[in-house]
C-alpha cells in the first residue's frame, strides 16, 4: 500500500511539473490581460451591451436630434424672431444634451474623424467666425476649422446677445448659409461614424476582450477618465479660475449664450454613470469590477457618481453668472469631481489593467 | 517516507531540464559538429567583451543632444554644435569624452544632414522668444512646456536626437551585425576575437547597462539608466517586448560565438535586426499617430513634437538592414510624407498622408 501511494505521489507531482511546463510554453505571447472568461465573467456579452445597447443607440439619437433641431433652424432662419428663437433654443439644447453621451464614445469611427473636435471645441473661435460668415468661403473639413463649427459655433451664431440683430440685418445671407453648412457639416459627421459602427466596427469592438493599449476596454476606461478630466478642466474648473490662479472666464463655459452649461455637465455626468454602469440591464464596467473581485471599489465608484452628480446640481445655469454668486457650490462640486476623478483614472483603471495613455507625456 | 522527500528534488531537476528543452528550438538543426554545452548568462559581462567606443558615442548624442535642446531659452552655435559632433575643444561635460579619441561624425552616415540641422537649430533659437508661424521659425507653448521649431514646424534637434540614432547608432549596429558572420573567430587580441569585438560594438549602439532589466524603470537620475535607443526599448517597444527580445538574443548570440554556434548567432542576428527595426517602426508610429489624436488636435506644440521625432525615426530606415521588410516604394513614400510641412499634416482633411503613413507602417511591421 505504501508503495502504491508513493507511485501515486510521484504520478502526480509529475503532472503538476508537466502541467507547469505546458503552461510556461504555452504562455510565450499573449500579453494584454486575461482571457476572455476569466472569472467567469463573459466579456464579449459586456461589449456586445456596449455597442448595442449604449453607444450605437447613442450616434442614433443624436442624429434624430440634429434632425429635429435642423427643422427649428430652418424655421427661426425663415423668421428670426424672439418667438422662433426660444422655440429653437429648447431643440438646441436636447441636441447638445444628447451629444453629452456620444462624447465618451471618441475612439474608433470617432477618432477616425476627431468628432468630438468638430462638435465641440469651446470656447469657440468669434473672430475667425464672423471672418468666414463675411467672407462666404471655407473649408470646413480642414482640422484648424475645429474651433469654427459645432455646437460652440452655432451658440454663437443663433443665440449670442446680437445673433437676432445680426440675422436681421442686410446681407444676412452669408450668415445664414454658415449655420446651414455648420449643420449639414455636423449630420454627416455623425452619420458617417454611425454608419462606420454598424457596418464593420461593431464586430471588430465586441470580438476584442482583450484590455491592452487599442483595445476597446482600454479606449472605454481611458475615455472615462478623459471624460471626467473634461469636467474637471474646461467644464467646470477652468471657467472657474482654477488653472489661472482665480482669474475667471465666464466666456469660457461650455453652451455660453444658450446658459447650459450646467445643465450639460449634469447630463454628461449621468450618462458617464450609465456607460459605467452598463446602462439598464447589460453588463458593463461596474459587473466587471465585481467578477475581478474589486467590490468595494465598485461600490466606493457608484456612490462617487451620486455625489458628483448630486453636488453638480446645486450649481444653477447660467454657470457664467454662477461663477462669482455661487462660489461654495462650485468649490463642493469641484472636490467631488475631483475624487471621482481619481477613482477612475487610477483605481479602475488599475484594476482592470488599463493603461492611462492619453496623456502620453514625452520626456523628450 | 524520507525516499519521498528525496524524489521531490529529482523531479524538480527533471521539470527545469524539460523547461530548458522548450527554448531550444533554433540549436536543433541538424550539426554534423558537435558542439559542447554552453551556458547563456543573464548579464553581458563575457569576459573580454569590450565595447566602450559605442558607449562613449552613446554619452556623446546625449551630450550633443542636451546642448541643442538648451536652444528653448538660450542662444546656440553651430560651432560648438560641431565641437561636440567632432570632439573639438573640449566640449562634453563627461571629460573622459574629450579626450576619448572618439568621435560621433566618425561613424555617421550622411554628415551634412546633420550640421545642417546645427545650423537651422543655432537660427531657429534667435527665434525662441518669438511666437512661431507657418514661415517662420518661433515657439509653441503646451501647458508649460516649450517647444522651439523652424519654419515648417519641425524641431531641428530633434531631427539630430532621432535621426543619428538612425544615422550612427542603429545603421552601426546593423552594419556589424551584418560583418559577424565572416569576421575571424579564431585570433584572440586582447582578450576577445574580431567577431566578438563586431558583437560588442553593436551591443554597445543599443545603450543598455551590462545588467540590462527589461521590466524595471530606470529614473531619470539612475547614472546606469538606458540612454537613446535603450530608452526607447520601453518608451515604444513595451508592446513588442523589444528590451527583453534584442537584449536575450546580444546574450545568446554573444555566447554562441564563444562556442562556434555559427546556427544559434546566425539565428541572433536575425531576431536583433528584425526586432530592432521593428521598434523603430513602432516609434515613428506613435508618433506619426500622436498628432492625428482627438487629444492633441490643434495643440501644435504636442502636434509638432511628435512629428519632428517621428521625422527622425523615419530617416532610420534609410539605414534598415537588406533583408528589411520595408519596400523601397514605400520607404519613399514615408519620406515624402513626413517632409511635408507639418502644419499641412496637421491641418489636412482626415489626416490623410499621416493616416497612409500609419498604415504602412502598421502593415509591414505587424504593429497595431
Amino acid at each position: 500500500m505504501r508503495v502504491f501511494n508513493r507511485t501515486k505521489q510521484i504520478i502526480a507531482i509529475i503532472l503538476i511539473a508537466v502541467s507547469a511546463l505546458v503552461i510556461a510554453c504555452s504562455k510565450s505571447s499573449n500579453p494584454g490581460g486575461p482571457d476572455n472568461n476569466a472569472g467567469g465573467f463573459d466579456k464579449t456579452a459586456m461589449l456586445t451591451n456596449y455597442a448595442d445597447a449604449l453607444i450605437i443607440p447613442a450616434y442614433t439619437g443624436m442624429q434624430t436630434q440634429l434632425n429635429t433641431f435642423e427643422t427649428a433652424v430652418n424655421v427661426f432662419l425663415d423668421v428670426p424672431t424672439t418667438e422662433n428663437q426660444v422655440v429653437l433654443k429648447a431643440a438646441f439644447k436636447n441636441a447638445y444634451l444628447q451629444f453629452q453621451h456620444i462624447s465618451v464614445d471618441q475612439f474608433g469611427p470617432a477618432e477616425r474623424v476627431i468628432l468630438n473636435s468638430f462638435l465641440n471645441s469651446f470656447p469657440t473661435d468669434i473672430p475667425a467666425i464672423e471672418g468666414n460668415v463675411t467672407r462666404g468661403s471655407y473649408d470646413l473639413t480642414m482640422n484648424s476649422t475645429t474651433v469654427q463649427q459645432g455646437f460652440p459655433a452655432l451658440d454663437h451664431l443663433l443665440f449670442a446677445s446680437d445673433a437676432l440683430s445680426k440675422l436681421n440685418s442686410a446681407g444676412n445671407a452669408n450668415r445664414k448659409k454658415y449655420v446651414k453648412d455648420l449643420l449639414t457639416r455636423m449630420k454627416t459627421l455623425v452619420a458617417g461614424v454611425l454608419s462606420n459602427w454598424k457596418d464593420s466596427y461593431r464586430a471588430d469592438f465586441i470580438g476584442n476582450t482583450r484590455s491592452d493599449a487599442g483595445s476597446p476596454i482600454a479606449f472605454m476606461i481611458n475615455q472615462f477618465a478623459y471624460e471626467m478630466d473634461q469636467m474637471k478642466g474646461p467644464r467646470i474648473g477652468w471657467p472657474y479660475g482654477k488653472q489661472s490662479g482665480g482669474v475667471q472666464y465666464p466666456q469660457n463655459v461650455e453652451g455660453y449664450n444658450a446658459g447650459i452649461s450646467i445643465a450639460l455637465a449634469t447630463e454628461n455626468l449621468t450618462n458617464l454613470k450609465a456607460m459605467y454602469t452598463g446602462g439598464g440591464n447589460g453588463k458593463g464596467m461596474a459587473d466587471y469590477l465585481i467578477a475581478l473581485k474589486k467590490e468595494q471599489l465598485n461600490t466606493d465608484v457608484l456612490k462617487q457618481f451620486d455625489a458628483a452628480i448630486t453636488a453638480l446640481k446645486t450649481i444653477p445655469d447660467p454657470y457664467s453668472t454662477a461663477l462669482t454668486a455661487n462660489r461654495t457650490q462650485i468649490d463642493a462640486a469641484y472636490i467631488e469631481i475631483q475624487k471621482l476623478l481619481t477613482l477612475i483614472k487610477t483605481d479602475v483603471a488599475s484594476a482592470t489593467g488599463v493603461r492611462i495613455t492619453y496623456q502620453d507625456t514625452d520626456g523628450d | 517516507m524520507m525516499k519521498n522527500f528525496r524524489t521531490i528534488p529529482a523531479l524538480l531537476i527533471m521539470g527545469l531540464i524539460s523547461v530548458t528543452s522548450c527554448k531550444k528550438d533554433d540549436d536543433n538543426n541538424n550539426n554534423d559538429n558537435v558542439i559542447p554545452p554552453y551556458e547563456v548568462p543573464t548579464t553581458y559581462n563575457f569576459s573580454g567583451a569590450n565595447y566602450l567606443s559605442s558607449t562613449q558615442r552613446v554619452k556623446m548624442g546625449v551630450e550633443l543632444n542636451s546642448y541643442l535642446g538648451t536652444g528653448n531659452n538660450a542662444t546656440v552655435t553651430a560651432a560648438k554644435a560641431n565641437d561636440y559632433f567632432n570632439n573639438t575643444n573640449a566640449p562634453f561635460a563627461d571629460a573622459t569624452l574629450n579626450t576619448s579619441g572618439v568621435t560621433l561624425a566618425q561613424k555617421t552616415a550622411d554628415p551634412t544632414v546633420f550640421t545642417t540641422y546645427f545650423t537651422q537649430q543655432a537660427s531657429n533659437s534667435l527665434q525662441n522668444g518669438v511666437a512661431a508661424t507657418n514661415g517662420t521659425a518661433g515657439f509653441y507653448m503646451s501647458g508649460t512646456t516649450k517647444r522651439l521649431v523652424g519654419p515648417t514646424g519641425m524641431e531641428a534637434n530633434q531631427g539630430v536626437a532621432k535621426g543619428m540614432m538612425g544615422a550612427l547608432y542603429f545603421k552601426e549596429a546593423m552594419t556589424l551585425l551584418t560583418s559577424v558572420p565572416s569576421a575571424d573567430n579564431n585570433t584572440v587580441t586582447n582578450g576577445s576575437t574580431a567577431m566578438q569585438r563586431a558583437w560588442d560594438e553593436a551591443f554597445g549602439y543599443l545603450g543598455v547597462p551590462a545588467n540590462y532589466d527589461p521590466e524595471a524603470t530606470y529614473p531619470n537620475t539612475d547614472p546606469n539608466r538606458p540612454l537613446l535607443w535603450g530608452g526607447y526599448l520601453a518608451e515604444r517597444g513595451k508592446t513588442i517586448e523589444a528590451g527583453k527580445v534584442i537584449f536575450n538574443a546580444f546574450l545568446k548570440g554573444r555566447a554562441a560565438i564563444g562556442a562556434k554556434d555559427y546556427t544559434v548567432v546566425n539565428a541572433q542576428i536575425t531576431i536583433i535586426q528584425e526586432k530592432w527595426e521593428q521598434l523603430v517602426a513602432a516609434a515613428a508610429l506613435a508618433y506619426v499617430t500622436i498628432p492625428t489624436a482627438s487629444t492633441s488636435v490643434n495643440d501644435l506644440a504636442v502636434q509638432f513634437h511628435a512629428l519632428s521625432e517621428g521625422y527622425g525615426f523615419l530617416s532610420c530606415f534609410k539605414y534598415r538592414p537588406a533583408k528589411s521588410k520595408l519596400s523601397a516604394e514605400n520607404y519613399t513614400a514615408l519620406q515624402t510624407i513626413i517632409n511635408t510641412n507639418f502644419y499641412t499634416l496637421v491641418n489636412e482633411a482626415g489626416f490623410a498622408k499621416l493616416v497612409q503613413a500609419q498604415t504602412i507602417l502598421k502593415t509591414t511591421y505587424s504593429l497595431n
